[in-house]
């Protein structure tokens, strides 16, 4: 399965989750590709901060979009594909819009997240069109709220408002809240389910997510 | 040995709109009909000058409390208007 961890706004955490997501599934034995869309290249450098550890993991890094399209050609040789799109209306990002099976939009609950999906939904329905010309299957949009608050309404109300704005989103139930192991784990290159101390909370949040994302459960509020 | 020219990279071309849809970002560029590259509405050229020039510019652009591209650009137009 071929997936996008994208937004047009920066800081969404999409870098962190692509990680997480990426080597989650290796560990559970896949043949994951990840792809650094970014120009920042900072999934690379997450990755190259694993060295030696086992399994590897086949990571490339494209900051032009004809490029990363074509080159999309090579996923049959993978199990999964992880795109880590950076935090922009880039050529990348469009890309990625034309050439993966799953869009995971994580947004924080935070006005200025929800105002940029927008953007992105404005993007989302002309890559949806060119799908539909290629004979493509349409994109599966999967929200995730991420750095969510442990208390207050901020959370669902956000959820409404992303569904509201990108057709087609589909709320996911498991939500990624703040919690310092994932930055202390995505600083070695490491997702949460690998690093020590463990994080029983933070290991639960992303199997849950690898499972609903790497599925084609529709596993919606 | 055969000779063959560069395979243009224009492999999204095969979808109609793909092509123009990824270059359409905001956060990308396209190249001209020159094949210069465009940022926002201006097309981006290199220039060089001698040093001296350059810091003759840059003090009478900083007196006038515009850019050095500013000043370059009102220069030029004012030089190309007059013939010059």
């Amino acid at each position: 399965m071929k997936i996008m961890v994208g937004h047009t706004k920066g800081g969404a955490g999409k870098t962190t989750l692509a990680l997480n997501l990426g080597v989650t599934q290796t560990l559970r034995g896949r043949d994951v590709w990840m792809v650094d869309a970014d120009v920042q290249g900072t999934l690379l450098a997450a990755l190259a901060q694993r060295g030696d550890r086992v399994p590897p993991i086949a990571a490339a890094h494209y900051t032009d979009g004809d490029a990363l399209l074509s080159q999309m050609k090579q996923s049959y040789r993978y199990d999964d594909v992880v795109i880590d799109a950076g935090g922009r209306d880039s050529p990348q990002l469009r890309a990625g819009l034309i050439a993966v099976d799953v869009l995971l939009v994580p947004f924080q609950p935070r006005n200025f997240d929800l105002w940029a999906l927008e953007d992105l939904g404005r993007l989302v329905a002309e890559a949806e069109e060119i799908r539909r010309r290629r004979g493509d299957a349409p994109l599966r949009i999967l929200g995730v709220l991420n750095q969510a608050d442990t208390a207050g309404q901020d959370n669902d109300q956000a959820m409404e408002l992303a569904t509201q704005t990108i057709p087609g989103l589909q709320a996911l139930q498991v939500q990624i809240r703040r919690r310092k192991s994932y930055n202390n784990a995505a600083a070695d290159g490491l997702a949460v389910p690998e690093f020590k101390p463990r994080d029983t909370k933070a290991v639960e949040e992303i199997e849950a997510l690898v499972d609903v994302v790497f599925t084609n459960e529709w596993a919606v509020k | 040995m055969t000779i063959k020219g560069r395979v243009k990279a224009d492999q999204s071309a095969e979808v109609p709109g793909a092509r123009d849809f990824v270059s359409g970002a905001t956060d990308g560029s396209k190249p001209t009909a020159r094949g210069g590259v465009m940022r926002g509405k201006r097309e981006q050229i290199t220039h060089t000058m001698p040093p001296e020039m350059l810091v003759r510019l840059d003090r009478r652009a900083k007196a006038l409390g515009i850019t050095r591209a500013a000043y370059i650009n009102l220069a030029l137009s004012k030089a190309l208007e007059s013939g010059v």
